[in-house]
């Protein structure tokens, strides 16, 4: 009874199988085309996901030709730009004590913040000697260092003129541009010996910090501009609609002779935004706070009290802004 | 059978390393679903029963295989479970011919639908749903995963456990391209000091950049100080992101909820805080 049964089933079974069979491969007319057809969804799946993944931080940067800029009067096309000027626009701002902060007493617009302490309205800081540009970082200047950094070539207006200030640039960028700036001057054989000599004995091209800043714009003797005490629209760009060239309000008068530290742009510092009394040693406290560095000199759009010698500003590392930029030192830190 | 091989792959890593295989979870639940639909489509798996078993064991295999050589490439990870799909669909035919091919009754009967008194697909559901109710309740899904934890991670590559490192590494950028800055600065710090990894300069000062742009300020001072590696505790949305275990982040949690939270996931910094 259950040998025939068995045979049945068998047959069964085989018929189902080779029926199976049968319809696969009429199911399948062209195996060649199938498979194109998975190869090419794959690859577009791959270029897709290529496409689609999360960018990289990517440490290699290409090589570029320097974009082909056109000569500015005063400034060196094959020295990065930097101003034709004896120390390539470096000026050396001696060692030696100077004031810092603001005495409300002689200064009816100083703000709170600028206050040394709850008993004493300024403060006296010893600095080192350093070097200081005697001009903000251009926009021709910063051109060139882009071309060596392609991943920043869409953060950076290219409408911008040449000799214009850069803005529109966070912190981190101007902290780039100063490591770059630092390898190019020390291995160029364009770097005057003095700079030379500096960088060699330990000297780092960074942005001021806000005592650098100070000390540089207003010197030893607590003046309330870079050029005295009194507001003067001719010897600095503040109160107007528009960013200037570089150097468009010559400032003879004003101490070292540097050339737009009151107006025309925000210059940001090294220094995070604390409270006085000033200590770069209290730099590394409140790490527990948001970032917020020291900005200073007030720009074109800013009125008379922002533009003084010892306002601070303070600003976000990653705000990018057209009343911004920036200038170099190299000091020894 | 893909969820089991799937779950048991990964087991018996984590059994031999003493770390998790899967950074997030074995298989998310929406992917779990969703598997269910794509791997059981009767059009694209294979006829015979034999074959599906192979058809599903192959996905897990090949899930698990995937994962690392995703993460290898540089690619998200999450297509692990979804790339594997296309292939098998194309291994369907060779797989049913394999499995003809076997001249064994008895493996080729070692599965038999009549066993299942001919509910096959009700036995089918029943088996599948308590996997997926097992592997959601022993938290293999989208619960609270070890892989996640940073701080997992960091005592894992602190005991020099199988390729700890390196996945610490991994999830470190993850987070970095979040947008969690703490996370930035720990992986530029990583480069930095050429320990756990080779030093990279450039890469670190990358890192350290994007984490300074997100206002974490020891990343800032590691911008400005090429020899200072300065380290802080996450800061509040830096929690949101790292704490939210492959889900949303957390940007409706209170600060408090935030530190036991953080507790729990062994930070010890939170711990303390919540101590206090």
């Amino acid at each position: 009874m259950s040998k025939p049964q068995s045979e049945t089933e068998a047959k069964r079974q085989s018929k189902q199988e080779d029926q199976r069979k049968g319809l696969d491969s009429e199911q399948v007319p062209d195996r060649a085309v199938g498979l194109t057809i998975m190869c090419l969804a794959i690859v577009f799946v791959a270029v897709w996901m290529a496409l689609q993944s999360p960018q990289q931080i990517d440490s290699e940067t290409t090589e570029l030709p320097s974009p082909a800029q056109a000569a500015i009067t005063g400034f060196l096309a094959n020295v990065w730009f930097l101003p034709d000027e004896p120390l390539l626009g470096f000026v050396q701002i001696p060692a030696g004590p100077f004031t810092m902060g603001s005495n409300p007493a002689l200064d009816r617009l100083a703000y709170e913040n600028e206050r040394w302490s709850s008993n004493r309205r300024q403060g006296t800081v010893q600095i080192d000697d350093f070097y200081i540009g005697l001009f903000e970082v251009t926009a021709a200047q910063f051109r060139v260092f882009v071309a060596e950094h392609p991943d920043l070539a869409n953060e950076v207006p290219a409408d911008i003129q040449g000799d214009m200030p850069i803005t529109n640039i966070t912190w981190p960028e101007a902290l780039a541009y100063a490591r770059w700036l630092q390898q190019k001057l020390e291995n160029s054989s364009d770097t005057p010996e003095e700079l030379r000599s500096y960088l060699a004995a330990g000297g780092q091209v960074s942005i001021p910090s806000e005592s650098e800043w100070e000390k540089a714009a207003r010197g030893g003797d607590g003046r309330i501009f870079p050029w005295g005490n009194t507001p003067s629209a001719e010897l600095a760009n503040y109160g107007s609609s528009t960013m200037l060239p570089v150097g468009s309000r010559p400032c003879a008068e004003c101490v070292f002779g540097l050339q737009d530290m009151s107006g025309n742009v925000w210059e940001i510092t090294r220094s995070p935004l604390q409270a006085y009394p000033y200590d770069p040693n209290d730099d590394a406290e409140n790490l527990s706070e948001d970032a917020l560095w020291v900005m200073r000199g007030g720009s074109f759009s800013d009125g008379v009290g922002n533009v003084r010698a010892a306002v601070r500003g303070g600003v976000d590392p990653s705000v990018r802004n057209n009343t911004i930029g920036f200038r170099v030192v190299i000091s020894k830190p | 059978m893909a969820a089991i091989t799937l779950f048991g792959v990964s087991a018996l890593y984590s059994a031999s390393t003493g770390v998790p295989y899967f950074l997030d979870s074995e298989i998310p639940a929406a992917v779990f679903l969703g598997l269910h639909l794509l791997i059981t489509d009767p059009s694209t798996s294979p006829r015979t029963p034999l074959g599906k078993t192979f058809f599903g064991l192959l996905y897990g295999l090949g899930v698990f295989g995937l994962y690392t050589l995703l993460g290898a490439m540089g690619e998200p990870t999450f297509y692990d479970k979804l790339l594997v799909v296309p292939l098998l669909n194309l291994s369907v035919i060779a797989i049913d011919r394999a499995v003809r091919s076997i001249h064994s009754t008895a493996l080729l009967n070692v599965w038999k639908e009549s066993w299942l008194g001919g509910r096959a697909n009700l036995a089918h559901m029943s088996i599948w749903i308590v996997i997926f109710a097992s592997m959601s309740f022993l938290g293999k899904t989208d619960n609270k995963h070890q892989g996640d934890s940073l701080p997992f991670w960091e005592q894992a590559c602190a005991s020099d456990l199988s390729n700890a490192c390196g996945r610490m590494l991994q999830l470190e950028a993850t987070y970095c391209a979040d947008n969690a800055a703490w996370a930035c600065n720990e992986i530029g710090a990583h480069y930095r000091e050429g320990i756990i990894t080779a030093s990279n300069q450039e890469l670190s000062m990358a890192y350290f950049s994007r984490g300074c742009e997100l206002k974490f300020q020891a990343a800032c001072l590691n911008l400005l100080d090429t020899e200072l590696v300065a380290r802080e505790v996450p800061h509040e949305l830096d929690l949101r992101l790292l704490l939210r275990e492959g889900g949303q982040n957390l940007m409706t949690l209170s600060e408090q909820e935030l530190v036991e939270r953080a507790c729990e996931h062994d930070w010890a910094f939170a711990c303390e805080n919540n101590g206090a």
